[in-house]
């Protein structure tokens, strides 16, 4: 995890890339899944945004990419003592334990309620074109 | 936890808050809202309880309030509950915003649960007490966990949890709340910020901004000694060359203040000037923005008894305080029956209780949004329109003409037909002569087409009235406000007493009121079918125009330092207009509510 390089060189410290390992013995297991995490001026005492790329499979994901967590949401379990490490925890978390209750897309939260297979299959894609390269 | 000892609050302290919440549950009692039911403090919609021909106005009773008179209503609220649960004044604030202000299931919760888990799920810790200085500083090694300083800094954190942060990080969370509530920074607590904790943390961050300040203004005082900073060199060199051309520098600051001037008249920047200080302090203070922001939430909890006032910026409420009726109970029926519940709150502004506009009346709130509706559809295209086609004969679709011969084709249905006559194209020869102008067919054609322009022709008939005198409301305005600068300047001259002058101001109300009124009658008038009713609504139309246009030419004829002396002749004129007034917006209300005019297909 490290904050983006501007062209020149200097380092934008609102702006922060990190990859999510998916966790090992579940479906998103060896791959790194790219994020982008944006600090609003007023952080902490506003939560920042964190985003997969736009169009990423999974029920709790916005087209955008933006995650839906109630730790990232300002009016639901923000606190400002949550810590980068507990939010990238959380977001691994989330990859294979998603929330049908607060659904952000449609296609993803259809096929996991309603055909688990289809789902697990597209997650396996998505897990191919974002896998580790090998040793 | 065990490594600091907290102090607790005297017992002198605690008797001393008891005795204010006391004080404040008295102004409660029965007697004391009984006075203030019979003083002026409640307001109607409407002056009188029955017009001159004998209606009954049903009237809404409502109250002007302004936050902070909210804020003690709630507060004594709070000490109610308080006096029953014994809490305290904090316990009993935090339970009633998680209870929505539900006193009545509060208590009964609170008498049938067993008290500690309803404690913890309303995020109270095991006792009420608030202990005395959680702000403190801290050891060396004291890391704050939000922003990583460290010690020794100082520190805040609740009574009840062992969650210490240091003050800036503390502050800025709390001012980057949205609701009231705020629990503690840390993740895994459930803790609410009570009122007596914020205020410690609020009373300390008061102070240390003060001090700030001081020091700052210390160090200024001390550098105009010292070397000059650049900003400094600036003023002091930039300054001569400004004054040296004196009398520009004065043109240039009237104009500066007559602009200022078009947008607000003396009275409004009087209330902008004293929100702004209000905001100011809201910024300053947690402890006050704490309750705003209950107040605000509490009156968008209960939208239907507190109203905000709709003018840009006011932060005044109307309080509704019910019907003076036996027949009427809501806002809703009053408004089904025609009636029109115009308020007007602390800083002056009138507005409509139900559809939130500014004052319409005598128009309906249907007529109004109908008629905004209409005017966004229709106005410059439909001006375009009657000015520059003509319809096709056939399936009415607009044509225009863009240059060629008088054989028209029409695009939608390929009728062929005569520019000039209207009549069908077959009866024609020559392309550029029409020589069947007065055939009788042709004649028809013609006919047909002036009704179907006929709606569109009174459309714009009541809209051009509609906005000469929108546009005059808007002269008046800026003209008036003008005026009335300068009328306080000559009156502050000659030393005439505020209350002398006030003729004055009472003279702009009426005759810009008279303007929106009759701006609105005209919309109104759009949607009354034609009938003697109507005739007789229409005259006492134009009397009320009438007297408007006499105290309006009163106000440009009359040389601005002799208006105070014109007194009696302003006085007469608006108090004419006042009377004028109040019966034209009766006829009207008569008229509606009794059912004797009937509206067009164009109202839906």
């Amino acid at each position: 995890m490290l904050p983006v390089k501007a062209s020149d060189g200097s380092l934008d410290l609102l702006n922060w890339i990190a990859g999510i390992p998916g966790k090992s013995n579940t479906l998103w297991d060896h791959a790194t899944y790219p994020l982008t995490i944006a600090f609003p001026e007023e952080y902490p005492a506003k939560p920042p945004k964190v985003k997969f790329p736009a169009g990423f499979y999974h029920p709790n994901v916005y087209p955008s990419g933006t995650v839906c967590l109630s730790i990232l949401n300002e009016e639901q379990d923000w606190r400002p003592a949550i810590s980068l490490k507990q939010i990238l925890l959380g977001v691994q978390e989330l990859l294979n334990t998603p929330n049908p209750d607060s659904p952000a897309q449609e296609p993803a939260w259809r096929l996991f309620t309603k055909d688990r297979l289809a789902y697990e299959k597209k997650v396996r894609e998505q897990t191919k074109r974002y896998a580790n390269p090998d040793k | 936890m065990s490594d600091y000892e907290f102090e607790y609050e005297t017992e002198d302290e605690y008797s001393n808050l008891e005795s204010e919440a006391d004080s404040l549950d008295d102004l409660d009692s029965e007697d004391e809202i009984g006075d203030v039911l019979r003083a002026d403090s409640v307001h109607y919609s409407f002056k009188n309880k029955q017009t001159a021909g004998g209606l009954c106005t049903h009237r809404m009773r409502y109250k002007p309030v302004e936050a902070d008179e909210i804020e003690a209503q709630l507060k004594a609220r709070v000490a109610n509950v308080d006096t029953i649960l014994q809490l305290g004044a904090d316990d009993c604030t935090v339970l009633l915003l998680k209870y929505g202000w539900n006193d009545q299931k509060l208590l009964e919760d609170y008498t049938t649960q067993e008290p500690e888990s309803l404690r913890r799920e309303c995020g109270l810790g095991p006792e009420s007490r608030v202990r005395a200085r959680l702000v403190r500083e801290s050891e060396p090694q004291f890391l704050c966990q939000i922003c990583c300083s460290d010690g020794p800094l100082y520190t805040f954190q609740l009574s009840w949890c062992d969650h210490r942060y240091c003050v800036d990080c503390y502050v800025r969370y709390i001012r980057g709340g949205q609701s009231a509530l705020v629990k503690c920074p840390d993740t895994s607590c459930a803790l609410y910020v009570r009122p007596g904790e914020l205020e410690q943390l609020s009373t300390f961050e008061e102070q240390r901004v003060r001090q700030q300040e001081e020091h700052e203004n210390q160090l200024r005082k001390q550098s105009v000694s010292g070397p000059l900073t650049s900003e400094e060199i600036m003023a002091k060199y930039q300054k001569p060359l400004v004054d040296s051309s004196d009398e520009e520098l004065d043109e240039d600051q009237e104009s500066d203040e007559s602009a200022e001037d078009a947008l607000f008249n003396f009275h409004e920047r009087h209330i902008k000037q004293q929100r702004l200080e209000k905001q100011n302090q809201r910024n300053k203070i947690l402890l006050r923005r704490y309750w705003y922001t209950v107040v605000v939430q509490y009156t968008k909890k209960h939208f239907k008894t507190f109203k905000n006032c709709p003018a840009i910026d006011c932060e005044c409420f109307i309080e509704y305080l019910g019907f003076d009726s036996d027949v009427i109970t809501s806002v809703e029926e009053y408004v089904a029956h025609k009636y029109i519940p115009i308020v007007q709150c602390s800083n002056g502004h009138r507005f409509c209780y139900a559809c939130l506009s500014e004052d319409h009346a005598p128009a309906t709130c249907t007529v109004v949004q109908t008629w905004i509706k209409t005017c966004a559809d229709e106005t410059e295209t439909s001006h375009w329109i009657t000015a520059n086609t003509k319809d096709c004969p056939k399936c009415s679709s607009p044509i225009e003409k863009n240059g060629g011969c008088n054989h028209m084709t029409c695009g939608e249905c390929h009728y062929q037909f005569c520019w000039i006559c209207l009549g069908d194209w077959s009866r024609h020869k020559n392309n550029y002569v029409c020589t069947s102008f007065n055939d009788e067919e042709s004649k028809k054609e013609r006919e047909k087409q002036e009704t179907s322009r006929v709606s569109l022709k009174r459309y714009l008939f009541y809209f051009d009235l509609f906005e000469i005198h929108r546009v005059s409301l808007k002269k008046d305005t800026e003209f008036l406000a003008k005026l009335e600068h300068r009328v306080q300047e000559i009156q502050q001259r000659a030393k005439v007493s505020w209350i002398e002058a006030h003729f004055y101001r009472e003279s702009i109300d009426i005759l810009l009121r008279c303007r929106i009124t009759l701006m609105w009658s005209y919309a109104l008038m759009f949607y009354f079918k034609s009938s003697a009713e109507k005739g007789f609504l229409e005259r006492t139309q134009s009397n009320l125009s009438n007297h408007v246009e006499a105290l309006s030419k009163l106000f440009e004829i009359t040389p601005t330092e002799k208006v105070i002396k014109e007194k009696e002749a302003f006085l007469t004129k608006s108090n004419a207009l006042k009377s004028c007034h109040e019966k034209c917006i009766e006829k009207f209300m008569e008229s509606l509510v009794l059912g004797r005019i009937s509206f067009t297909s164009e109202l839906k």
